[in-house]
């Protein structure tokens, strides 16, 4: 018997895998969604997140809100509402108030006061906690049969209120007979191990207890409803914690183990990579955008599917416990911490819990024996030259050699593994950069050198910070290309529609923006205006029939979608203090009164009604400094407007750092800020004071972003002043025949900015060869870095097509809630897929050995196919022109934007 | 056939126009008129006084404009030499009319319309005339476009449409005539106001050929500017290097046209495009600092830093450099436009650690005011040494251009290392602190109140640094300003709690030792200050290099009577000194070096040599500092009528100098008033000793008993202390003991306590408690089970000596009361004497007496140092014995003399000494009382005569007593021989000792003597005894 126990749990847990379906439970606050965004059932507590985040909304229909019906706890903001005749016993344990669901006015309490109000928020699913309390006041038979059917009464009432909401009920195993078709799941917790006591603790559950919940759960396994085990384990224990959750998969159930508190992410049938990196920064001085690790550090992270999260040492150190979910720690400093000695505690409390850390560019303390000795590094305080440098790793010389420049302090790195050494002038050496036990660093001209205003790569920061926190080599979700194609967009911000064209002043650079650019590149084209500018309100109140005529008229081509630039152009977003600005921050139109409501939603609303837009306005391109705060942030996310600009993508040949180009975007609390993907034409002209040719050198921009990685898609990012000088137009003409030359797919600014909120809350897993992506939903592409790397299309069911571009592979994928990805050193041959397309896949259908696709794109359509041996491709409407080479099929045509594929194979 | 037909209707036109402004002239060439024949001619050069000129379809190089035939056919005869296709035209005057046309090269000439005016035309011009006079320009267009399309190829009517277009913003039609005009007149007037016109109405495509045109004809650097320029406006920069790279292939020597077309192709970034210039101007070197800065540009963002960075190097110096008269804001100008070589040199030269010369680059950039931050910060390092004003200067106007508080600070240490006090007070002064971030910071106010102490306004000094501490509490730099601001100010209680915060900081690292050290040093705690500074040795800190860490160290060392480490670091500092002033001997005249010198030299140098050097660095050194050093030589050598002298003379007198003062001439009275005022200021030995002196006796202990606790090394304390304690000290004596004499065996306690009253006079009290057992009863009948003795006394002390007086009351066999008086007065330094008389005290001569017998006696000792080492002593006893019942037994003189050297002071301290004693006994004959019922035989109760001559080795013995502080063992051992016996035998008393938690001493030991005095019997003894010091309120 024993044997054949074993057995069966070998077998499970071998079979154990990311189709399992996966619970979390997560009550702490910061929600983290790359951790959480594979489960089937996410169980939180509704007032710790926001529900305008993209997280949210992007894992909405697997989120339950937790909401206790049996009792009311007084730490509840509710609780002082509750009434005295609706309590029908107090739970002393809890310190908690047992409710009476028997009294009509009660549950008109707990759906209006606890249930609908998150309704409101956006909450579609709910987790109902404490059905059992009512046993603590039913004495008798009758009192415990009035209040089942109270019970009962109020789940039958939910659905009737709510018939789309997903219900989750902890136990109810006296009511699961009469409750079961109103449910999704059952949870119960303590199978294996529990809490329990006065004080909580931790305890082993025993045989008996175990025994009767066996008999629940064959009850409720009777009605095929899934059920969540969660056992509780200590932090300290959760090594455990795995064999646990096989244990209870081997027993027919969705297993979360976590601690008490569940304010860690703990172990189910499926777990999610770790994909971020705690990156500890000061923003005392400087605002998280200016910061180098933000700028310099995001997009290293990113081009290998992490994530950085920001946080700021000076809301005091998290608790380590709590940091599990980090892939790595990396400290980046740029002014020293009050604190080093505490700084370093928490270090080494980190390296005891298993985590890497990594200190980057300084210390962020004075290098100092005191501080510095417990993690093995020995400082020698004294000012010296460098002899030469006496040994150094690969990665160091990425963009530049080390400096041999004077240091004022040595560093001796014991048991480490050191990257770079220098030979000082008294024949002592240095090592400013090293792996060690506890993570790595790399310091001062290690890191990166600075001259002038470039900040140059020394050490290969790819290379480091994979080595140093042991990051996991990723499939990474990739926001620059679709369907194998470079993602093309432009974007324009409203500036100066008014100003008058050089050289001939009857004419509007609006017009020649209208005329000479969006009528003539047909691709997408995101246009924003800014209300001052063109409204009867405005600056311009005599000139602003003719602007609204040009906004009218770009708006009304089937090229443009339009955009907001906001109402007065705040110069400085970080100024707007209780939703008002000072007008020497921003345009001054006479009587106007500034709200954020006037900048964003009032001017899109102006948009879409006075200027009868051919599509929607649903965008803000932000306005002055670009770096909106959590005030504007939340306003645009809680208003389903969609956000881009700021991020400074400069580089070009005459500055070709890695420093010169942008990460994706930038997080503040649960928002993001969608960056652009290269720099706009004001700052290629040295702010517009010349030379107005400047914008052509982007077109380097786009190839440098593109080669040897693809950074960034082609962002053609400008104002509309650009129209006013022969220069600038020419330049802009410049860089969109360039464009139009580009094996690209064009997409409206609104497509593209999703994808880069997609990456940042996609949930990755993987057992085995299989990768399970969820959360994306826009992003459609992801990216292997290896040359010629294939996909298992018989595995991975929503995987297209395999683009290969340099040292990368893009595989496309179908739009999918989840995807399941087995990658292959090559490419099957023996298969016809998709190489590329420069429009999107509206429908996919796949069945004995035939293919059928439609596709629709903004532009005349281009595809490309592997065709197998044996196989035919049909398309509808014919195509234009066809280049059959080898097995690859190019199809090209001519005045379609759309067309089905067949393909059929013998 | 066309060509045929033009060329006939041209010679026709030509002729005809001959006759009214045509001349002749030489043809030497005449081609189709295209862009490439245009060129060609152009490139080709032709004499000075031959144009090429375009003519309808034709490009053709004519020379001269002659009225006669007769002269063109001179002048043809001479060409055709050269140029074999050259023949006689005819052509108008104007095309020769100035002289600069000719170096033109034109793409496209048009017909002037040349006809007679009709009256229409006269009449037309009238009425324009009339319109503009009046200044009604609507009208006025009427008329000129009316009069234009009538003659549209008329000068006038173009020219008078060009003018009106222009004032009515008619730009484009306005540049439309007057490119007629130009075409017609060639004029280059109308050429420039073409362009001009051109640029300020955006018109640069209608200008673009005439700019190439003039910079092809005259490569000016002025018209090659203008014509990048124009191109630029129109976007099209990469279309312009074509025309430069035309330009050089036509004039190789001339490397701006590669200047230029690098700096464009490094502006649109085109790296292949810019190598090709790059190698072209590598053949011209040395370059121009422009040129060598495009070049460096182009390396370094190839990634070729050295090789950028030599290439910087191949930059000729410019004559500016040379040229003297040029005024500075020439030179600046001048040095503006190489702005970009020398931030390149700073930046790469830095890199590549020429650090010097990347620094001087950074000066030149501030020279002429484009210093970026970088360069301030280099210049800052490195002439932080060389150039202090220089680095200095450049943080002051960095903080200044940046207002980054770290520049501030910067330049704020660079200046107050320089003393420079009013430029930073100046600045300080402009701080707005209401507005300024810096007022936010601790370290600002750091800074302000070192200016302050500076200004002696401590007030302000001592709020800027309140306001440091509140801002950043636990910022060590501000805690040191603090510990330095309450050591100038004697500010002893703040600088305690402050020391005490410190020493607990967990942040505390070495930067705060030495400050550290010093304060305690001040406030007198050695141990401490000790602590500090080993610890800084033991790290091998850099500090501990300082002159401040050496004198402090000495001084350490001195208190701690460590003479040898004292002069070891004396000599290292004179040493030190010795050799800065070699390498910099401008420092032998500077006060301050002179004065660490002299500090230390005085115990280091021979006196003469001292004194010498005292007297040659009199002119450099402050009165004060001179004075003080004087001051210290005279009180070194004992001279005191000089040392007087010099104290008189001193107008201000440093707090030790007036101790000193009094100490040396006993000046009581001030003594009193420093001690009251200044105590935890002063020596601790010095203010010990004058307290002592003055009567001040508690004081005195107290002095050393908290100068010892601070500094546990200070020998000297430490005897001071030692012999104060024993002397003066309320002690808690505890004995517990396990005594074998033969027959008896007692085991006791014995409980002594010593209290302080006032005025001198200590209270004695004790119990002492016995439990007897015989240990044979073949000489001891029976003993008493236990006894006990209370004790009560008063201990008077003086000056000199003491007076003590005591009763004790025993139970015992017999209850008595014993009586018994003591002194002892120190005669002179070396001489000292004791005595005792009593009676019914103790007598432990034999066994009998010590259980049943008692004694009147009365001693006297004297005592005479020989030698510092050596003591001779002389004691005599006179006894009375009897038993406790009151039965005479008789009488005995006791003697003895000892000589004692002291080996070794300090632990192991080891004493060798020898010595004879003498007991003379004449006992009574008949009844003992008492002792006849405890002794089994009527044995004898008094000792025989005897005498011992031996001698007494003692090591450890400090370990006797309170302060040995550590556990040690102790020995003494005494050899002799004995007459009684008549045998050498021996005794010793050994144990271990030392303190359990502060002022006390246990030790545990053994004893044991054999032939005891006249008796022969044999002691042991096993003890233990704690004595416990104690302050009482």
């Amino acid at each position: 018997m024993r044997f054949l126990f074993t057995l069966f749990f070998f077998i499970t847990a071998l079979f154990a895998s990311l189709h399992e379906k996966s619970a979390i439970v997560y009550y702490g606050k910061n929600i983290s969604y790359p951790m959480v965004g594979i489960h089937d059932y996410i169980i939180v507590q509704p007032s710790h997140l926001s529900t305008y985040s993209h997280g949210f909304k992007r894992y909405r229909e697997n989120i339950y809100a937790y909401v206790s019906i049996g009792e009311i706890d007084k730490t509840t903001p509710e609780y002082k509402e509750v009434k005295k005749e609706w309590v029908l016993a107090k739970n002393s344990a809890w310190n908690s108030l047992v409710l009476d669901l028997k009294n009509p006015e009660c549950v008109e309490f707990l759906f209006s006061k606890l249930i609908q109000v998150q309704r409101k928020r956006g909450f579609k699913n709910f987790f109902f906690d404490t059905l059992d309390s009512y046993q603590l006041a039913s004495k008798t038979k009758k009192q415990r049969a009035e209040n089942e059917a109270a019970l009962v009464h109020f789940i039958q009432e939910f659905h009737r209120r709510y018939p789309d909401a997903k219900l989750i009920i902890n136990r109810g195993f006296e009511i699961i007979n009469k409750v079961h078709d109103s449910i999704d799941a059952v949870l119960f917790e303590s199978y294996y191990r529990g809490i329990g006591g006065k004080k909580l603790s931790y305890k082993k559950v025993s045989d008996a207890d175990r025994k009767w919940l066996d008999i629940q759960i064959k009850k409720i396994k009777s009605y095929k409803k899934d059920i969540i085990c969660v056992d509780y384990l200590s932090s300290k224990k959760m090594t455990e914690a795995k064999n646990l959750a096989k244990k209870i998969v081997a027993k027919g159930m969705i297993p979360y183990i976590a601690n008490k508190d569940l304010n860690i992410y703990g172990i189910s049938s499926k777990n999610a990579i770790k994909r971020e990196i705690f990156t500890l920064i000061d923003e005392r001085r400087l605002d998280r955008t200016l910061l180098e690790a933000h700028q310099y550090g995001g997009l290293v992270f990113e081009y290998m599917g992490y994530v950085q999260r920001l946080y700021d040492i000076n809301k005091g150190l998290p608790d380590v416990e709590q940091m599990q979910h980090y892939a790595g720690v990396v400290i980046w400093l740029q002014d020293f911490t009050k604190k080093p000695l505490q700084l370093i505690q928490w270090v080494q409390k980190l390296h005891k819990s298993g985590m890497k850390v990594v200190f980057a560019s300084n210390f962020g303390m004075p290098m100092s024996d005191a501080y510095l000795k417990p993690l093995g590094l020995k400082i020698t305080k004294k000012i010296k030259h460098k002899n030469r440098v006496l040994a150094e790793d690969d990665i160091i010389g990425y963009e530049i050699e080390p400096s041999l420049s004077v240091s004022s302090s040595q560093i001796e790195a014991l048991h480490s593994k050191a990257l770079l050494t220098f030979e000082m002038e008294d024949g002592s050496t240095s090592t400013p950069a090293a792996y060690t036990s506890w993570g790595g660093y790399a310091v001062g001209d290690a890191f990166m050198i600075d001259i002038d205003k470039d900040n140059i790569w020394v050490i290969n920061p790819f290379e480091f910070f994979k080595k140093a926190l042991g990051l996991k080599e990723l499939i990474v979700p990739d926001v620059t290309t679709e369907n194998g194609k470079r993602l093309l967009f432009t974007h324009v911000d409203g500036d100066g529609m008014m100003n008058r064209v050089e050289g001939d002043f009857g004419y509007y650079s609006g017009d020649v923006i209208l005329n000479k650019i969006l009528k003539v590149y047909n691709i997408p084209h995101s246009v924003s205006v800014i209300g001052a500018e063109i409204s009867p309100n405005g600056l311009y109140p005599k000139i602003s029939p003719q602007l609204m005529k040009i906004a009218h008229d770009m708006y009304a081509l089937e090229n443009v979608e339009p955009a907001t630039h906001t109402f007065t152009h705040p110069f400085f977003w970080d100024k707007i203090k209780n939703d008002t600005l000072d007008a020497k921050y921003r345009l001054k139109p006479k009587g106007y009164k500034f709200s954020l409501e006037n900048e964003l939603s009032g001017t899109l609303a102006f948009i879409n009604d006075k200027l009868d837009p051919k599509r929607e306005a649903r965008e803000v391109f932000w306005s002055g400094d670009c770096a909106p705060r959590n005030n504007a942030l939340e306003y645009v996310y809680k208003h389903n407007i969609l956000n881009i600009n700021g991020g400074d993508t400069t580089i070009m040949e005459t500055s070709p750092w890695l420093s010169a180009i942008a990460p994706l975007g930038i997080e503040r609390g649960e928002y993001l800020q969608v960056y652009t993907g290269a720099q706009n034409e004001n700052v290629f002209t040295n702010d517009w004071l010349g030379p107005f040719w400047g914008f052509k050198r982007v077109v380097q921009t786009f190839k440098l972003t593109d080669s040897p990685r693809r950074f960034k898609p082609i962002d053609i990012y400008y104002h509309l002043y650009s129209g006013s000088k022969q220069a600038s137009l020419m330049a802009l003409e410049y860089v969109f025949d360039w464009a139009m030359k580009q094996d690209s797919m064009p997409i409206f600014t609104s497509e593209y900015i999703p994808k880069v909120m997609d990456y940042y809350t996609a949930s990755l897993a993987k057992e085995g060869d299989e990768w399970l992506i969820s959360g994306l939903k826009n992003l459609k592409t992801i990216r292997v870095e290896k040359q010629n790397a294939g996909v298992d299309f018989e595995r991975s069911h929503t995987a297209l097509g395999v683009k290969h571009f340099q040292n990368h592979t893009y595989i496309s994928l179908l739009p999918s809630k989840n995807h399941y990805l087995v990658v292959d050193d090559t490419v099957d041959m023996s298969r016809s897929y998709l190489i590329s397309a420069n429009g999107k896949i509206l429908d996919y259908v796949e069945r004995e050995g035939e293919q059928h696709y439609l596709f629709e794109s903004h532009v005349d359509l281009k595809l490309e196919f592997h065709l197998a041996k044996g196989c035919t491709l049909t398309s509808d409407p014919l195509e234009d022109a066809r280049e059959d080479i080898n097995t690859t099929l190019l199809l090209h045509y001519k005045n379609h934007k759309e067309a089905f594929i067949d393909i059929a194979c013998e | 056939m066309m060509q045929v037909i033009l060329f006939i209707l041209l010679l026709f036109v030509s002729l005809n126009a001959k006759s009214q402004e045509s001349c002749y002239t030489v043809q030497l060439v005449s081609r189709y008129n295209s862009q490439k024949n245009l060129e060609l001619l152009h490139a080709k050069g032709y004499p000075h006084a031959c144009t090429l000129m375009e003519i309808g379809k034709s490009v053709t190089v004519r020379c001269g404009c002659y009225d006669s035939y007769k002269d063109v056919k001179k002048e043809f005869l001479r060409y055709k030499q050269e140029y074999k296709r050259a023949s006689i035209a005819t052509t108008y005057k104007y095309r020769f009319e100035n002289s600069s046309i000719s170096s033109h090269v034109l793409k496209s000439s048009k017909k002037i319309q040349v006809q007679p005016k009709s009256k229409q035309e006269e009449e037309l011009r009238l009425m324009l005339q009339v319109f503009l006079y009046k200044g009604d320009l609507q009208s006025a267009y009427k008329v000129a476009s009316l009069g234009y399309k009538r003659y549209p190829r008329s000068y006038y009517w173009n020219r008078k449409m060009a003018e009106i277009c222009k004032w009515t913003n008619k730009t484009a039609r306005a540049m439309k005539h007057l490119r007629f005009v130009y075409e017609i007149k060639r004029d280059p007037k109308i050429e420039k106001e073409l362009i001009d016109y051109g640029s300020s109405a955006f018109q640069y495509e209608n200008i673009e050929p005439l700019v190439v045109n003039r910079a092809r004809a005259n490569p000016s650097e002025k018209n090659i500017d203008l014509m990048i320029l124009v191109f630029k406006k129109i976007g099209s920069p990469e279309k312009v290097v074509a025309v430069l790279d035309e330009q050089y292939q036509r004039n190789p020597k001339n490397t701006m046209f590669l200047r230029k077309a690098l700096e464009l192709s490094l502006e649109m970034g085109d790296l292949e495009l810019a190598r090709k210039y790059v190698e072209l101007l590598e053949q011209n070197k040395p370059y121009t600092k422009e040129e060598a800065a495009l070049i460096a540009r182009y390396y370094y963002v190839t990634h070729k830093i050295e090789k950028a960075y030599k290439s910087l190097s191949y930059a000729k110096e410019s004559s500016y450099l040379l040229q003297n008269e040029d005024s500075n804001s020439t030179k600046h100008t001048k040095k503006s436009s190489y702005v970009k070589y020398y931030e390149l040199k700073s930046d790469l030269g830095w890199y590549l650690q020429d650090n010097k010369a990347a620094a001087i680059a950074s000066k030149e950039l501030m020279d002429i005011h484009k210093a970026r931050l970088v360069d301030y910060e280099r210049i800052s390092f490195v002439y932080q040494e060389s150039n202090p004003s220089l680095a200095m200067e450049a943080t002051k106007e960095a903080y200044e251009k940046y207002k980054l508080s770290y520049l501030f600070y910067s330049y704020a240490n660079g200046a107050l290392n320089q003393k420079n006090y009013a430029q930073l007070k100046k600045i300080l002064d402009s701080i707005d602190e209401s507005k300024s971030s810096l007022a936010k910071e601790s370290l600002y106010w750091v800074i302000k109140s070192q200016v302050y102490r500076h200004y002696g306004k401590h007030d302000l000094e001592e709020m800027a640094l309140e306001k440091a501490g509140r801002l950043e509490p636990d910022n060590l730099q501000i805690r040191v300003e603090m510990l330095w601001f309450y050591m100038d100010t004697k500010e002893d209680g703040k600088l305690d709690e402050l020391l005490m915060q410190m020493s607990e900081s967990s942040e505390l690292d070495a930067s705060a030792y030495l400050p550290m050290a010093s304060a305690y040093f001040e406030r007198g705690e050695i141990d401490r200050a000790s602590y500090y500074t080993q610890l800084l040795l033991s790290m091998n800190n850099p500090s501990t290099e300082f002159l401040s860490f050496k004198f402090l160290q000495a001084y350490i060392y001195q208190i701690q009577g460590n003479e040898g480490a004292y002069r070891s670091y004396m000599q290292d500092i004179v040493k030190k000194l010795k050799q800065e002033a070699k390498e910099n001997p401008q420092l032998k005249k500077e006060n301050l070096f002179l004065s660490n010198y002299l500090r230390a030299a005085m115990n280091v140098l021979n006196p003469d040599k001292f004194e010498k050097r005292l007297k040659k660095a009199k002119k450099y050194l402050s009165k004060k500092n001179y004075d003080e050093i004087a001051y210290s030589w005279a009180i070194k050598n004992s001279a005191k009528e000089k040392s007087l002298k010099i104290y008189n003379k001193m107008s201000k007198r440093a707090l030790w100098v007036e101790f000193s003062n009094a100490i040396q001439f006993q000046n009581h009275t001030q003594i009193e008033n420093l001690l009251e005022r200044y105590l935890p200021s002063l020596s601790m030995g010095d203010a010990s000793q004058s307290a002592y002196k003055d009567g001040q006796f508690a004081l005195a202990q107290t002095i050393t008993f908290e100068g010892l606790d601070r500094n546990g090394k200070n020998k000297n304390a430490y005897v001071q202390h030692l012999d104060l304690s024993k002397e003066r000290s309320d002690k808690l004596d505890v004995k517990i003991a396990y005594y074998d004499r033969e027959y008896l065996l007692q085991k006791y306690i014995k409980v002594k306590n010593k209290t302080y009253l006032q005025d001198g006079y200590y209270l004695f009290s004790g119990i002492d408690y016995y439990k007897n057992k015989t240990l044979d009863t073949k000489f001891l009948l029976q003993v008493p089970a236990d006894n006990i003795r209370l004790n009560l006394g008063v201990k008077r002390l003086y000056s000199r000596g003491y007076l003590k007086a005591n009763a004790a009351y025993h139970n015992d066999i017999k209850n008595y009361f014993e009586y018994a008086l003591g002194g002892e007065y120190q005669l002179s330094t070396d001489l000292h004497t004791s005595f005792n008389i009593g009676k019914n005290l103790d007598s432990q001569e034999t066994t009998q007496l010590l259980i049943g017998g008692k004694k009147d006696s009365g001693d006297f000792e004297l005592s005479w140092n020989i030698l510092n080492s050596t003591v001779a002593s002389f004691f005599y006893e006179y006894n009375h014995y009897f038993s406790q019942d009151g039965v005479d037994l008789g009488e005995g003189q006791y003697f003895r003399v000892n000589v004692i050297k002291q080996i070794r002071n300090g632990y192991p301290d080891l004493r060798i000494g020898v010595y004879y004693d003498r007991g003379l006994y004449d006992e009574t004959e008949g009844s003992r009382g008492v002792i006849d019922e405890i002794q089994s035989k009527n044995y004898a109760v008094l000792p025989e005569n005897f005498y011992n001559l031996g001698c007494n080795i003692s090591y450890g013995v400090a370990n006797l007593g309170p302060y040995t502080r550590v556990w040690r063992p102790y020995a003494k051992v005494t050899p002799y021989y004995n007459s009684a016996t008549k045998e050498y035998t021996f005794g010793f008393d050994a144990g271990y000792g030392g303190k359990i938690w502060h002022q006390d001493h246990l030790r545990f030991g053994a004893l044991y003597t054999e032939s005891v005095n006249g008796t022969g019997e044999t002691i042991f003894e096993i003890y233990m005894n704690y004595q416990f010091m104690y302050y009482h309120p």
